[in-house]
Parts: C-alpha cells; structure tokens; sequence
C-alpha cells in the first residue's frame, strides 16, 4: 500500500512539474519579495526558442543593469545563454553596442504562474517566480 | 426633414473631424508635453507663467510657425497640417524646454491588442528594443524598454504604460532607481517623460519619445524581431 502511494506521490509531482512550453508563459515574472525587478519572458515555438529580457540592478546595487537571455525549447527545463550588452546610447547608431558573455542559467516552469529560476554568472543565485500579470491563454496541460 | 437631418449630420460629422487641444505653457514647461493631433486639428497654448516664444523646430512635416512673445494669461493657436510625424517645439524662455505634437499618419484600422506582445526593435540600432504586453483585463499597454542613456556610458531600462486608442498609445514612461540584483534594497520610481507608439499593424510601429526628465526627444521606427500565429497577415486588418 506504502508502495502504491509513494508511485501515485511521485506521479502527481511529475504531472504537477510538467507545464507546455508554450506562449501562455509570456509576460513578465519576477520574485515578489524583490519587486522592482524581474523579467520579461516570451517563448516563440515558431523559432523554438525562449527570449527574456531580465530587468535588474548591479549585484553591488544603484545601477540599472538589464540582461538578455536564450534558449531552446527542445529541454525542459529551459537552459538559457545569458547575454549583456553595453556602450550602447539610446535611440543611436552611431554608438552600437557590443554583446558580451555573461553567464548561464536555466528556468523552469511549474504552474502557469509560478517558475524557478536560476543564474550563473558575475554572480550566482536563483529567485522563485511568479507572474505579475494575469496569464493570456495558458495552459498546465502536460505536453 | 430627412435632408436636413442629413445635412445636420454632415455637417456634425465636420465640426468633430478638426478637435481642438490645449496646451498649458508653464513657467519651465508644457502640459501636456505630447499631444496627439489629426492634420487640420488647432493647438492652443495657454501661458500661466514667464514670457515664451513658441516656435516649432524643423520637421519631416515641413510644419512651421513661431509665435509672439507671449506673457501670462496669452495664448497663441495653429492650426496642424502634416501628413503623420512628429513636431518638435521650444520656448525662448528655456532651451531645455521641449514638446511635440504628433500629428496621425493616413487613417489606419489596426487595433492595439494582444497580437502586438512581442519583441520589437529598430534594424538601425541593434542591440536595444522594446517588448511590448497588451493586458485584455485592464486595456492597458506596457512597454519593457531595454536601451542605454543618453551619454552612452551605462545602460538604462523603463517600464511605461497606458491605456492604447485605436493604432496608437501615448504611455508614462517611469525609470525605477536604486535597487540591487535579486535583493529587496527599496527602489524608487521617477517619470522620466512620454512615449507615444503608434502601429502600422503588429509588426511595424513608430515610437516617439520626450524625455522631460532628461530634456532631449526622438522618434525611431520599431519592427517585430520574430513572427508569431496571431500576427499573420491573414490575422491583419
């Protein structure tokens, strides 16, 4: 019987963890404890692939900082190349930017309103997500 | 009767077509700093404080006019033929101290919706953009500008929002401060100016920006990085 229950536990947490990668996800995220920060997720199935714009501060904090992140659509959780872009002026072309390396990480979804993410870079750490805005059309049915 | 009920509409029909929008002259500023015109549409300024001189600084419209010097309690109107852009203006008083009219380009039938929440940037300035949410709930648009200042020495970010009419938006453009990667240190929010977009159809739109915070204003094209179902051209107006 303990054994029956453990199979069913570990069946429910499977299904429970299994969210479609699908657009449903897009909008923006952020952990509610630090607001004032986040990111912009938008999955593109037609290119398979993630884009997220992470808005955020300095690890020493003061300054604006944003990010950019990719990934493919084929692993779940997502693995993401994480991207940061300077010596840009606004509105400019006569100052382009350069893309440098910043780090990895990975996002993983687990309801459509709540997801983990993880980074690795200039610093390391990982915020437990969850939507600002109401969700347009997703779904938690398992792929 | 039904002639004249007629005539009676037309001619409601071409009073309503030409709007008028005023705008209030400030000591260091305007009120509103956008406004959002048809070509035949008057503008009225309305001086509250210090002595101005308006006049408009060249444009892709080939819109111009300078008005007296105004004092308090004048006012000085133009009527706006463009055919859709943006105008810049200043007052003497304060170089620093900018509007703009954006006048509509041809009518078009594109409505802001959820079909514009994507990516979007101008092919002449890679490496910036927007990302673009329309919420059903609210009707309200937000926009994630990701970009650089003005000095071109660090990044900078905003988030603007407001309520879109028909193709176009004109959104507050708020620049959060002070906070620090992944920790709760408090921010705080400044505006930082207008940005009104304006769509073709959801892969192409225009943006202009008045940063009155900063005292300088632009305007570039925005197009759609990746294709999506719901913006098929058989999804288009």
């Amino acid at each position: 019987m303990k054994t029956v229950l453990l199979m069913c536990n570990l069946i429910w947490l499977q299904s429970a963890a299994a969210v479609e990668l699908h657009p449903g996800l897009n909008g923006p995220w952020h952990q509610a404890e630090n607001p004032g920060q986040g990111l912009v997720l938008h999955l593109i199935p037609e290119n398979n692939q993630i884009f997220i714009a992470w808005f955020t501060y300095s690890a020493n904090g003061g300054e604006q900082m944003w990010l950019t992140a990719h990934g493919s659509l084929d692993n779940n959780p997502i693995q993401l190349t994480i991207y940061q872009s300077i010596n840009g002026r606004l509105n400019s072309n006569q100052q382009l930017p350069e893309q440098i390396l910043w780090g990895t990480g990975s996002i993983d979804f687990s309801s459509c309103s709540a997801a983990e993410f993880n980074y690795q870079g200039e610093v390391q750490g990982s915020m437990a997500l969850s939507r600002i805005t109401a969700p347009i059309s997703c779904s938690e049915a398992s792929p | 009767m039904k002639y004249v009920s007629f005539m009676f509409y037309l001619l409601l029909s071409h009073v309503t077509l030409a709007a008028n929008h005023q705008v209030i002259v400030h000591e260091n500023r305007f009120s509103p700093e956008v406004v959002n015109v048809q070509s035949g549409d008057t503008v009225q300024w309305v001086v509250t404080a210090g002595n101005h001189q308006i006049s408009a600084n060249a444009n892709n419209q080939a819109v111009a006019f300078t008005s007296p010097m105004l004092t308090p309690n004048s006012q000085f109107s133009f009527i706006v033929e463009g055919s859709g852009g943006e105008i810049y203006y200043q007052s003497t008083a304060d170089p620093n101290m900018q509007g703009a009219i954006v006048v509509a380009a041809e009518a078009n039938d594109f409505v802001i919706d959820e079909r514009i929440n994507a990516n979007y940037f101008n092919p002449d300035t890679p490496g910036q953009g927007m990302l673009f949410e329309y919420v059903p709930s609210s009707q309200l648009l937000i926009a994630y500008w990701f970009t650089y200042n003005q000095a071109g020495d660090s990044q900078q970010w905003f988030i603007a929002t407001g309520n879109p009419m028909g193709n176009r938006a004109t959104l507050t453009v708020a620049e959060p401060m002070g906070g620090k990667l992944n920790d709760p240190q408090t921010i705080h929010v400044a505006t930082w100016g207008e940005l009104t977009l304006v769509f073709d159809n959801c892969y192409q739109a225009t943006a202009y920006y008045n940063a009155s915070a900063e005292k300088h204003a632009g305007e570039f094209s925005l197009e759609r990085l990746y294709l999506a179902q719901s913006c098929e051209p058989e999804h288009l107006p």
